[in-house]
């Protein structure tokens, strides 16, 4: 399996090579993998005079882990009431539909006003790009949770906090947890569109506008390469925690 | 018979409207009084005059933006500053630079608190300027590097971005072309901390730059183009026109008489790109981005351009032969 | 044997569909008593009402006092087990005594305990997705058992099952019950099932529901289920049903 993986991406790199060379061929419009790389090795390690990945690195992760954790912090406590409560949701509801379709780019101009350009501004953004998901998947976590166990725990003497604490919350975990993963990897797409129109000057997308003002689409290739690669460690991360945190559902095909 | 050679000079003829009509001349620029001479060459109406026609004007924010039009070939003649042109040249586009514009004037603006007593006192600042490649970007870099100084540079594709960011002083300073630092001055919302020409002394700023292509294929327009240029350029220069200029700004840069009186119509708009001191501070720019590595060959690779290479000076030889006969045709004396 | 549960006058209505119409009978302390009846006469909405998930009209008292909503003297066994899945075998039996207040050490010494009683010692870090059917209910039953309760409600409990093993799980019930002595009321469709198991039977009606009649089974226990005495009850059962 694991030699399928390196051989297709062996193929992608060929096309990618043959693609420029054949069609491309401008230096201001792209990069081959054969500049790519060099570049990246460079920016990574330190070589090259105006960037400087790992930096750059930090502060997206910065402004990933600033604005997710309060969307993880406000969504699932929002979610837990809105599913458990019928008046909470009723209350809230219409509010959060209204504001939810709204794209966090569009939040942009706001959070510059508000915050100015400050890490606290590209944080908001990505705040409330991850916020819904998180929100969303623990409401429906919550209000799903199947009746049966909620009777069996009452006949048991369990009383409302018993039922809260230990049916509805544990039981809704799976949810929550996805909604967790879906959350962190908008919350990371919000961190480049946030960077990229200048929320902040600091991060990869903040980077990716610098080097195409260098006429350097090989740099620009690099930082994306990188946002792809630590999206999908993310990711990873996420997967595997949710792993080992729920055992009990890895002989659960379908639900 | 008769009808035959009718038939070809009418061909011939029409042949010979259409390429005149083809050849359309079209010049960028920014909102700068830096591009003086462009805005007299129009406003008097000289180009109609040599060429047959209107040249056609795209403004633009600043150098950068201006570069990536020009190097996807939307113009053939920028006035623009000496800096940006370099990093386009340096990954393989064919341009030169043929003639220079004007020197110095741009300056270092504050919020009217900020109290500024020696470089240090920018330690860690927030500083607003064009984009990087541009002349207040490369010099404002390569200053505080040269002083050791590490802030926090902030990109701004306009004034109209810096002017905002000042005003709601999300930024501490900003670097900034004439007129725009006697705006905000006159606005209240800034004072001027230092000027360029503190930075760099006698640095070369905007340039008047060609593609390659165009200059081989249409010399003469080239050569005219240039002429006017440095008719223009001296006509500045003339106290008698000093009256006639500031109108012409008024216009052009939407600013007011008091604004337009600050105009330093009589210094810094010497042309000549074979003067050795220019030549050396186009050098000193060359260095200074190298060093801030944006001037990049087309496999990523840092590298230094040669100012001697960028420059063609054959251009404003002949121009300079041609400046009488122009000054002629356009009805100057 | 004294009462320890009696239902008088009960009436149940779901909307305008009357379910249960003057429904009366007792059951005495440790004995066990199945409920049968025609399909969706309402046996597990008798047997719901009892363990307080259900309203009603009527009475209905469990050692003189009025039952008001569920509670772990009322422990109730599903049908599809309710075992929670996020929990291992010996923390699903803990759970009745954890929301006692009882500290982790007790608990755990007491689940396992009932563990070994239904015949699952081994099993205990296991999850619910990796056991049988047949282990599933015993976890069930331990779980409800642990909560000492005044009655053990059963609903179908064994419908799940395939043949072979549920056969094998009235034995191991019996077995259990016999062991801790619990009232049970057991709410089954299968007649077989319920002689095998019962003292008495209440055989319900159609929908509306009344008594029809209670049943004895005076049999010895093990009780062998092709002796004639058996299949006579069976048959008194069958026709009472048509």
């Amino acid at each position: 399996m694991k030699a399928l993986t390196v051989v297709s991406i062996f193929i992608f790199l060929f096309f990618w090579e043959i693609f420029y060379w054949i069609f491309i061929k401008d230096p201001f419009l792209f990069s081959p993998p054969s500049r790519v790389f060099p570049t990246f090795f460079n920016i990574m390690t330190g070589r090259d005079p105006s960037f400087y990945l790992p930096a750059d690195i930090i502060y997206s992760l910065y402004h990933y882990f600033h604005g997710f954790s309060v969307a993880v912090m406000l969504g699932v406590s929002l979610g837990l009431l809105m599913g458990y409560s019928k008046k909470f949701e009723a209350l809230i509801s219409p509010i959060i539909e209204i504001l939810r379709p709204i794209p966090p780019i569009a939040w942009i101009p706001i959070a510059i006003l508000l915050l100015k350009l400050t890490h606290a501004a590209a944080a908001f953004i990505i705040f409330i790009g991850s916020f819904f998901p998180v929100l969303i998947n623990t409401r429906s976590g919550v209000a799903n949770v199947e009746i049966k166990y909620i009777e069996a725990a009452m006949t048991l003497g369990a009383k409302k906090s018993d039922i809260l604490r230990k049916v509805v919350i544990p039981s809704a975990m799976p949810s929550i947890f996805t909604g967790i993963r879906v959350g962190s990897g908008v919350a990371w797409m919000c961190v480049v569109a946030a960077e990229l129109f200048g929320v902040s000057a600091y991060g990869l997308g903040y980077q990716i506008e610098i080097a195409r003002l260098y006429h350097a689409p090989e740099v620009v290739l690099s930082y994306m390469l990188s946002i792809g690669l630590i999206g999908f460690l993310l990711d990873r991360f996420y997967r595997i925690l949710e792993h080992s945190l729920m055992k009990w559902r890895r002989g659960l095909v379908v639900e | 018979m008769k009808r035959l050679v009718a038939l070809l000079l009418v061909a011939a003829f029409l042949l010979c409207v259409q390429q005149r009509e083809e050849i359309e001349i079209r010049v960028s620029h920014q909102t700068s009084w830096h591009h003086t001479a462009l805005f007299v060459i129009v406003e008097k109406g000289w180009d109609e005059k040599v060429f047959g026609k209107k040249i056609k004007l795209t403004s633009f924010p600043s150098g950068p933006p201006q570069m990536e039009a020009f190097s996807a070939k939307q113009h053939e003649i920028a006035y623009v500053g000496a800096a940006p042109p370099l990093p386009i040249i340096a990954r393989g586009f064919d341009a030169k630079i043929v003639a220079s514009a004007n020197l110095e004037g741009s300056s270092l603006v504050s919020i009217p608190e900020f109290e500024y007593k020696d470089p240090k006192s920018l330690e860690g600042k927030r500083i607003m300027t064009f984009p990087p490649g541009s002349i207040q970007w490369t010099i404002l870099n390569d200053w505080l590097k040269k002083n050791g100084i590490k802030a926090e540079i902030i990109s701004a594709t306009g004034v109209a971005e810096i002017r905002e960011a000042l005003r709601t002083k999300s930024i501490d300073l900003a670097f900034v072309p004439d007129p725009t630092p006697y705006l905000i001055v006159q606005e209240g919302h800034g004072k001027i901390v230092m000027s360029s020409a503190e930075m760099m002394p006698m640095h070369p700023c905007c340039v008047l730059l060609m593609r390659g292509d165009f200059i081989r294929e249409n010399r003469d327009i080239a050569v005219k183009f240039v002429a006017l240029h440095i008719i223009a350029s001296e006509y500045i220069k003339k106290e008698e026109n000093k009256e006639e200029v500031m109108q012409i700004l008024k216009k052009w840069l939407k600013i007011d008489e008091r604004i337009a009186r600050e105009f330093p119509g009589s210094t810094n708009f010497q042309t000549d790109p074979r003067n050795e001191n220019w030549i050396k501070g186009l050098e000193e720019l060359c260095e200074a981005q190298y060093e801030l590595g944006i001037t990049r060959d087309a496999n990523g690779n840092v590298v230094k351009i040669n100012a001697q290479d960028i420059v063609d000076t054959a251009i404003y030889s002949e121009a300079l032969k041609i400046v009488p006969e122009i000054k002629k045709k356009i009805g100057l004396a | 044997m004294s009462e320890i549960l009696s239902v008088k006058r009960l009436k149940k209505k779901f909307g305008d569909l009357l379910v249960l119409d003057d429904i009366n009978f007792s059951v005495r302390e440790g004995e066990f008593f199945s409920i049968i009846g025609p399909s969706g006469c309402g046996k597990t909405t008798l047997l719901r009402i009892i363990a307080g998930l259900e309203s009603f009209e009527g009475e209905v008292l469990l050692k003189g006092r009025e039952i008001r909503g569920p509670g772990a003297d009322r422990v109730m066994v599903f049908q599809d087990y309710a075992l929670f899945p996020w929990r291992n075998v010996i923390r699903n039996v803990t759970f009745g005594l954890e929301v006692k207040g009882m500290r982790k050490d007790d608990s755990l010494k007491i689940a396992r305990e009932m563990i070994k009683i239904v015949g699952l010692s081994g099993f205990e870090e296991k999850y619910p997705h990796e056991l049988s059917g047949g282990m599933k209910q015993r976890v069930a039953l331990a779980r409800a058992l642990v909560c000492d309760p005044e009655l053990l409600l059963m609903d179908e409990p064994l419908s799940a099952l395939d043949a072979q093993t549920r056969l094998e799980m009235q034995e191991e019930l019996m077995r259990i019950w016999q062991k801790t002595k619990k009232t049970v009321i057991y709410v089954t469709h299968s007649i077989e099932e319920a002689v095998y198991l019962s003292d008495r039977i209440l055989v319900l009606s159609k929908r509306p529901a009344k008594v029809k009649d209670v049943v004895e089974v005076f049999l010895e226990r093990p009780r062998n289920r092709f002796s004639a005495e058996f299949a006579e009850i069976c048959l008194k059962l069958h026709s009472l049903l048509k």
